[in-house]
């Protein structure tokens, strides 16, 4: 059942077994493994069915360095279904050693190994349609893939992992008429929590505050109650509930907000393949149907060797801005960013003011390569305006030759990158959030290292044309600020109170029925985009919160554990 | 040995149960058909038009049981139904079975038991006769007779053309693959060979349960894994993710002429498969219905194991291949 705030009486008290904060890819999985279960379970969710700029505007906060990271408006969105209505599909899991403590990666290692996490990874894969649990190139394509470059040997990086793509999955539309039909889950819109009130010790939450943007004023009761707000949200939920927390919910230990990081990401160096025809970074699609890309990626001996983060590198088109490139629809692109989403176009924008000369140098590119232009549009129309499984990305091959290095790593928890609240408030009153993402040294020497040992693979391998000035990969990675849409550690996952915000069952220290679902529990981050784990460790919640009540299942078979789901 | 009478013993889940009985110890049984089978491997049949009250009087003479699987138009269905009981009660049938369908559910979605309340003002016109059939067989077992309703969800198996030969034609030529929230709905799966089984249970079983039981896998999948596992099986990969707009033009430009080529082709005795299959709004409609079949009955009255998906789709596919090949 789908309902909206605005239409309950004002006053209004609402009770379930279970509530869900947050209708994004975390809460909707976690509402879906209770379908047809004998538990009521009701999910909160803020925004309406579709974007509502009122709604987004509650995102609104500050950030310490503007150049860093973008506006807490941007690469979230408040609505049902949450950021997948914008996100791009990518789906990585972990890899084993993002889980491990790591000596020489301070506050790492998550209180459980992956093998927690993998029963759990293949039922991720399907809700984000994302296919088979399968990430190299051997598993996933048993008839053989396409080399990403012919006679690669890494000594350092593999080429044998693969990054899938969902649709991408807009979890909203995609599971709402699930939802919809359900009998004890109900979705309510338009209901913002304001306030986790606890009872007297303040070891439980006994009542949520809601209210909407129209003015009504709802309570909620629910034995168990999950945030599943995301990574920047989490923390000001919790640390403006303070009713019997003065320093916030889960906050003892100063842990709420701190640690907070997103990827370090950027286009790196430049390379020329002296047979670029035998070059391909490209997608393939899977037997089930699923976009599938190799990757270079940094093997765990050699984060060990080098004693760094893991990072991920992809075979990229040239830097956009600079029409050297001589590559028709880039340079389109370049032209047309004013029309391309914020999410999307950052790229597309240099640091210096476009000058005329530039702008003509990209029109010229447009014009003396229209066959290709034409093609590519064309084929962009069919496989991605048009298709429901989209092409992920632009894949265009440079006319001069030219490839880049589109680099993903791992930050280093560091509790003063952090989400604070400000002194402002909302329309609803609550505090708005401040954004104090930090990068640090130790980040920078990741990319670095990592450069260094894929330079020293490809040139190992016969191709020797990577260019890069190692003085500028702090200027270079950082020239787009943090990777936006990775919010990630802010109420992060330890055995120990002292250690942590939740426990390994994402239970909030202290808290018996607090529970957090989502990429803020995350320690670390790895070198993967946070989605497929967030719903991962959804699935895994779910388990452990059927398991605290015997649900008094519709069909004996317990159709909502065996249907996983559905 | 017992004397079991299958009418509609020649269709797909006719021949099902005939292998089933075939296997059941004491039993015998023989098909009741409307013209000689076109592979008459010496199996037990005889010739009965199950719209002739006479014939299927007759046929029931030597018979202690019976199972109506007889498929066709609504009258004809109807008709067969009304005398298979007439035959039963002058033969003294000591049971019959009659196989039903998951589509008197109509549009019902959630976890759905036999219990389930039915509306039979909003059926279409093939689920309405089976509920007419249902009424038929109620009206016996009011009388005093035994008898048994079974209704199976999507019975496949190999030499299923309907949900095998139809679904796998249709993703050879890209039509079909996965098709997201269109294909959502549940495919309540019964493999043939477990539909039989469940037949030889209810006949033989000590007592008749009074209601109907419904026939289906206790996890089905949902369509789209179907799609895409059939389809992996049978080779047409990569498989295609169909958008709901192209299904649109299926529905409404394509299927009417195709459903009426497909009539004229079956008319004509044409193979199925000569021509491309029509997808009509009524199949559109079952792939994104959100029906769950709860089969607790058919385990606690029948205690019918059920052939594993794997196993099931893995011959189904085998015998496609072959008849593409």
């Amino acid at each position: 059942m789908i309902r909206d705030a605005d239409e309950l009486a004002d006053d209004a008290v609402l009770r379930a077994d279970l509530c869900v904060v947050g209708a994004g890819p975390a809460g909707i999985t976690l509402a879906l493994q209770f379908l047809h279960a004998g538990r009521s379970v009701l999910l909160l969710e803020s925004g309406g069915l579709a974007d509502e700029p009122a709604s987004q505007a509650l995102y609104d906060g500050e950030v310490v360095d503007p150049a860093l990271h973008a506006p807490p408006i941007h690469y979230r969105q408040r609505r049902f279904g949450g950021s997948t209505g914008i996100w791009g599909g990518r789906c990585v899991p972990l890899d084993p050693i993002d889980f491990e403590r790591r000596d020489w990666i301070p506050d790492s290692g998550w209180p459980f190994g992956i093998e927690t996490l993998l029963p759990y990874y293949p039922r991720a894969n399907q809700l984000c349609e994302a296919g088979d649990f399968a990430y190299t190139a051997g598993t996933a394509f048993a008839q053989g893939m396409r080399p990403m470059l012919p006679d690669f040997r890494g000594h350092s990086f593999t080429d044998d992992t693969l990054e899938r793509f969902s649709c991408p999955t807009d979890f909203g539309r995609r599971y709402r008429h699930r939802l919809a039909a359900s009998r004890n889950v109900e979705v309510l819109l338009h209901a913002n929590v304001t306030n986790l009130a606890c009872n007297q010790e303040g070891t439980r939450i006994t009542r949520l505050d809601v209210r909407s943007l129209a003015g009504r004023h709802l309570r909620v009761e629910a034995r168990d109650v999950v945030l599943a707000t995301g990574g920047l949200e989490v923390p000001r939920v919790l640390l403006a509930s303070r009713d019997r927390h003065p320093a916030g919910i889960g906050n003892a230990h100063d842990l709420v907000g701190r640690y907070y990081m997103c990827h370090m990401a950027g286009t790196l160096g430049d390379i020329r393949f002296a047979d670029r025809d035998k070059v391909w970074h490209g997608y393939e699609l899977s037997d089930e149907g699923i976009y599938c890309r190799r990757r270079f990626a940094l093997t765990e001996a050699a984060q060990r060797r080098l004693e760094v983060g893991n990072v991920v590198a992809r075979l990229h088109h040239p830097r956009i801005p600079d029409p050297s490139h001589r590559t028709g629809i880039l340079s389109l692109l370049y032209l047309a960013k004013p029309l391309i989403g914020y999410e999307y176009s950052k790229r597309l924008h240099s640091a210096a003011a476009p000058t005329l000369g530039l702008l003509a140098a990209h029109v010229r590119n447009i014009l003396l390569d229209p066959l290709d232009t034409a093609a590519f549009l064309l084929d962009w129309a069919r496989r991605r305006s048009l298709a429901e499984r989209k092409l992920p990305s632009i894949i265009a091959r440079s006319r001069a030759g030219r490839f880049s290095l589109d680099v993903h790593a791992e930050q280093v928890p560091n509790p003063s990158s952090r989400v604070t609240l400000g002194a402002q408030r909302d329309i609803l009153g609550m505090p708005k959030i401040t954004i104090d993402w930090r990068c640090s040294a130790a980040d920078i020497v990741t990319v670095t290292r990592a450069m260094r040992a894929l330079a020293a693979d490809l040139a190992a391998s016969g191709h020797d044309g990577l260019r890069y000035d190692e003085a500028e990969i702090a200027r270079d990675i950082l020239r787009d600020g943090a990777y936006g849409g990775h919010h990630i550690g802010t109420a992060r996952m330890a055995a120990a109170p002292a250690r942590g915000v939740v426990d390994a069952d994402c239970r909030v220290h202290g808290m018996d029925n607090l529970f957090i679902a989502g990429s803020a529990v995350f320690p670390t981050s790895g070198q993967a985009n946070p989605t497929l784990t967030i719903v991962a460790l959804a699935l895994r919640l779910a388990d452990r919160l059927r398991a605290r009540v015997a649900p008094a299942c519709a069909m004996p078979l317990c159709a909502a554990a065996a249907l996983g789901g559905q | 040995m017992t004397q079991v009478l299958v009418h509609g013993g020649g269709g797909f889940v006719g021949a099902a149960i005939m292998r089933a009985l075939a296997r059941a110890p004491g039993l015998t049984p023989v098909a009741c058909l409307r013209r000689p089978p076109a592979n008459d491997a010496g199996g037990n049949w005889r010739i009965c038009d199950a719209t002739d009250p006479r014939a299927m009087t007759d046929a029931a003479r030597t018979a202690s049981f019976a199972v109506g699987a007889v498929l066709g138009d609504p009258g004809t269905m109807l008709a067969a139904t009304r005398n298979l009981c007439l035959a039963a009660r002058a033969a003294g049938h000591r049971r019959i079975v009659h196989i039903s369908t998951m589509s008197v559910y109509g549009a019902a979605e959630g976890v759905v038991s036999e219990d389930a309340q039915l509306d039979g003002a909003h059926l279409g016109r093939y689920a309405a006769a089976k509920l007419g059939c249902e009424a038929i067989i109620r009206d016996f077992i009011a009388a005093g007779g035994e008898a048994v309703i079974l209704r199976p969800g999507i019975v496949y198996g190999p030499g299923g053309q309907q949900w095998i030969g139809r679904i796998g034609r249709l993703l050879m030529a890209r039509r079909l693959g996965d098709l997201g929230v269109q294909g959502d709905g549940f495919c309540n799966l019964i493999y043939h060979d477990d539909v039989g089984a469940a037949v030889v249970a209810a006949l033989t079983s000590a007592t008749a349960p009074g209601t109907p039981i419904n026939l289906a896998a206790a996890a089905p999948p949902t369509w789209n894994e179907l799609f895409v596992r059939l389809a992996r099986a049978i080779g047409a990969t990569p498989v295609r993710r169909i958008t709901a707009r192209w299904l649109r033009v299926e529905q409404t430009l394509l299927a009417p002429p195709l459903q009426v080529a497909k009539l004229l082709a079956t008319r004509l005795g044409r193979p199925p498969g000569t021509l491309p299959e029509p997808m009509p709004p009524s199949l559109l409609q079952l792939w994104r219905q959100r029906i769950l079949l709860d089969p607790t009955r058919a385990d606690d009255a029948l205690a019918v194991s059920r052939t594993p998906l794997e196993t099931g789709l893995a011959r189904a596919s085998a015998w496609f291949r072959e008849q593409a090949a």
